[in-house]
């Protein structure tokens, strides 16, 4: 199993996408569309998306097992699983993280994960239908995106500064 | 190496009990001699024989095995034993049949076995010579001889081909073909022209990569070249504007302005980067999350102390750790209820993600960081709007400056750059097409080069597989034609050469009754003549048997049911003054009609080296027999006599047995 995100992606970001540039890899657009996914919950499937790598590159290596962790945090929200529920997050845990992979995760990790950052694209060109021509002005628009999603967020509302849990 | 025939035992078959032992001291007689009534079992104790030294009744049917069983018997099993001699080692199979199941088993002794084993074992010495094909040449009727001159039986040929072992030439190409017909399976293309299809492929795949990079070093040349003269135009636009007093100095700081807002915003924006790739900045929510998510593991003690493996090794103890033996209730309840822990490398895995949590996302670095992320947001949003304020400015300086320009010139100089702008932007789609990683759904008329390559590294790769492929196939042939040219080349050379031996001999044994071999082939061709006599094709059979069975060193028996049949008198003279010189064990099943003459000539070279036996069953038939029986040489059974001895032998005069075997 491999990270996947469909074509249209590739296309969308080619106007901001430059070797030396702030995006830089195909794993960069994955990364974007992944935590607007992850922001606003939304995960959807897209069969055929090409796949690209089943590793995380150097400039998320640092982070992987924290994108992991999301993942799950996201996926007890979904499915209605308390994370004080122990045997609930083990069997999450079981089936979404594989020790014996260089990404730590199994094939229904990257599926779900894959699934979420389709959805997050989805939610991208939503918000952005044109594509994007300067880096500079993507990258305001899409940490502003980030906040909104978030702030309107089911899974992440309670984790507001302030919020009880 | 030496094969003799040193006895069997028969028990509860349809052959009578018997127990017959014809080694003495290691040394066998060189005639042997067993005289039985028709219908006292030669056949079926042939057969016996031949299965037993081939292991052949193994794959007998359950009606083969229950024809064996004597008539109106009731006895659910019977035995075999047949006892060789190789040179001096005794080697022994035994045959057990179960009438009831049908089946036959085998168990083999010998020293090289290192005593009895079961099964049919044949020590790998002699194992080349207890083949079904091999074994039938010197166990055997006498019509077999006879077989030896007609065509279309190819008995002499599988003679040859038998004792030569030219069928292993025939199992080395069979070999060869399961060898490549392994190695080739599930790969395709194995033939030459599934190789051209896949080579033409690769030309194709070469020929379109050679392409996309001059297409790519084309675009990327003419893209700088583009981009140098936008430069040059920008800078005659930039120089002609500086020619006017008016604009010389607002023109140059504002562009320089507008550079430097450029460098500026390129730096902020790989900063801002730099922290949205970092999942706990880019939203604090994201972070406080991961803190909670840590906190909850904590608090469910996960990972747990004990993994699942502590539990699977614990039940494979005898003992608990607190010294409780375990038995099987316990030890079910702890593989049972171990699935609920989880792995230690799972564990592990958990861990690192707590320890990654503590160190990217935990306390005061977090809020450093994130302080620093919204810094450099508010960096991006200056330098960008420093940029499009300069970038705005020195575009209306130079609107102003166009205006002025009466001749258009400067007009016409930016439509060209926006010209080349817009041909390089094509070309920079072009470049990033040809420049992206490869999707699974690119084919081969895909821009993506990297895709081609490799598609063009399949393509070889698969190549090189079907090569060796194609090439092992035309090995496999190459080592077929000539297994099967060998074949023919020594199949021709032995016959030519048992052609001479086999002359040789028949000019010294029927010196008054000379024939000679003309050509040996599928059968034995005869020199002047289409057919012989009776007497004449059992000497030419038995000359050609015993010298394709002693061709190099070894000595096989000649066991022989009814060597002398229906021969006239003197062809029975002549056969049995030939067989001693032939053979250095002769054993013959025979019935009282073929003694006269036959035996007298058997006996012409001496009377030590044979051994009479007389085999007749207990019947009504034969009472006034047993009643007549020598003092010594006599062995009875419950349903057979069996009688040592010359006398008894030349007296013996029994019609048909009242029993068919």
């Amino acid at each position: 199993m491999s990270f996947r995100l469909r074509a249209e992606a590739g296309d969308w970001f080619k106007g901001i996408e430059t070797k030396d540039g702030p995006i830089r890899t195909m794993f960069d657009q994955y990364y974007l569309c992944l935590m607007l996914g992850l922001a606003t919950g939304r995960n959807e499937r897209f069969p055929g998306a090409p796949e690209f790598v089943d590793y995380f590159v150097t400039d998320f290596s640092a982070v992987a097992r924290l994108l992991v962790a999301l993942l799950v945090i996201a996926e007890a929200k979904r499915l209605g699983v308390e994370l004080a529920d122990k045997g609930d997050v083990k069997r999450l845990l079981d089936d979404y993280l594989d020790p014996n992979h260089p990404a730590n995760l199994t094939d229904q990790g990257f599926q779900k994960l894959n699934d979420y950052a389709n959805g997050g694209f989805s939610e991208l060109v939503e918000a952005v239908p044109e594509r994007p021509r300067h880096v500079e002005t993507f990258l305001q628009i899409y940490t502003a995106l980030i906040a909104d999603k978030m702030n309107n967020s089911d899974i992440w509302a309670r984790y507001t500064e302030g919020a009880s849990a | 190496m030496k094969i003799r025939l040193a006895g069997w035992d028969s028990t509860g078959l349809r052959s009578p009990d018997v127990k017959l032992s014809l080694a003495e001291h290691g040394k066998v007689p060189r005639l042997v001699l067993l005289q039985m009534p028709n219908g006292t079992g030669k056949t079926t104790t042939l057969n016996l024989i031949q299965a037993a030294m081939t292991g052949s009744a193994a794959n007998w049917t359950a009606e083969q095995i229950g024809d064996l069983q004597r008539a109106g018997a009731t006895n659910p099993t019977g035995t075999f034993v047949l006892r060789l001699l190789v040179d001096t080692s005794p080697l022994v199979f035994e045959i057990h049949f179960d009438f009831v199941e049908g089946a036959a088993a085998y168990r083999t002794s010998s020293p090289s076995l290192g005593g009895v084993v079961e099964g049919w074992k044949c020590p790998p010495t002699v194992r080349r010579f207890l083949t079904e094909s091999f074994a039938s040449l010197f166990v055997f009727d006498a019509e077999f001889a006879d077989r030896l001159l007609k065509p279309q039986f190819a008995e002499a040929e599988r003679a040859i081909d038998a004792l030569c072992q030219l069928d292993l030439l025939d199992r080395t190409a069979a070999v060869a073909e399961s060898d490549w017909d392994r190695a080739s399976r599930g790969q395709g293309a194995r033939t030459p022209q599934g190789l051209n299809l896949y080579r033409n492929r690769r030309d194709s795949l070469e020929k379109r990569e050679k392409d996309l990079s001059r297409a790519l070093k084309g675009l990327k040349r003419n893209n700088e070249l583009l981009k140098e003269e936008a430069a040059q135009h920008e800078k005659s636009i930039a120089d002609r504007i500086a020619e006017s007093q008016k604009f010389r100095e607002q023109s140059q700081e504002l562009r320089e302005r507008v550079s430097n807002a450029r460098l500026r915003l390129a730096a902020a924006s790989l900063q801002v980067m730099a922290y949205v790739r970092q999942p706990q900045l880019l939203d604090d929510r994201f972070g406080r999350a991961l803190i909670a998510f840590r906190d909850s593991l904590d608090r469910a003690r996960l990972p747990e102390a004990s993994s699942r493996q502590f539990f699977l090794e614990l039940a494979e103890e005898a003992e608990c750790i607190c010294g409780r033996p375990i038995s099987d209730h316990e030890r079910g309840q702890i593989l049972e209820h171990a699935s609920k822990y989880l792995g230690d490398e799972l564990a592990g895995v958990i861990n690192a993600i707590k320890a990654d949590i503590g160190q990217h996302v935990g306390g005061d670095v977090r809020v450093a960081e994130r302080q620093l992320y919204k810094v450099s947001t508010h960096e991006l949003g200056a330098a960008e709007a420093e940029y499009h304020e300069a970038d705005t400015a020195l575009q209306a300086l130079t609107a102003e400056a166009f205006r002025e320009d009466e001749e258009k010139q400067l007009m016409s100089i930016q439509a060209q750059i926006t010209e080349k702008r817009g041909q390089i932007e094509e070309n920079e789609d072009q470049i990033r097409e040809i420049e992206r990683s490869a999707r699974s759904t690119d084919d081969e008329n895909t821009l993506c080069l990297a895709a081609i390559r490799k598609q063009l590294r399949e393509a070889r790769d698969k190549i090189a597989e079907i090569s060796n492929t194609v090439r092992m196939r035309q090995e496999t042939v190459a080592i077929q034609q000539l297994a099967a040219r060998s074949k023919i080349i020594a199949r021709d050379k032995l016959r030519e050469v048992l052609r001479v031996e086999c002359n040789e001999r028949l000019r010294r044994i029927l010196a008054n009754d000379p024939i000679q071999i003309k050509r040996i082939g599928q059968s034995l061709e005869l020199e002047k003549q289409r057919g012989a006599s009776v007497g004449q094709t059992l000497a030419v059979g038995y000359t050609f048997l015993t010298s394709v069975l002693h061709r190099g060193s070894h000595d096989f028996p000649l066991i022989v049911d009814s060597p002398a049949g229906s021969l006239d008198d003197k062809v029975r003279r002549e056969v049995g003054a030939m067989i001693p010189v032939l053979c250095e064990q002769f054993t013959a099943f025979m019935i009282p009609t073929e003694r006269p003459y036959f035996l007298q000539a058997l006996e012409s070279r001496g009377t030590d080296d044979i051994r009479y036996l007389t085999l007749f069953r207990k019947s009504s038939g034969t009472q006034t027999l047993i009643q007549g029986l020598p003092n010594h040489g006599v062995t009875q059974t419950t349903n057979a006599v069996l009688v040592d001895g010359r006398d008894y032998f030349n007296q013996f005069e029994l019609a048909d047995e009242p029993e068919e075997s």
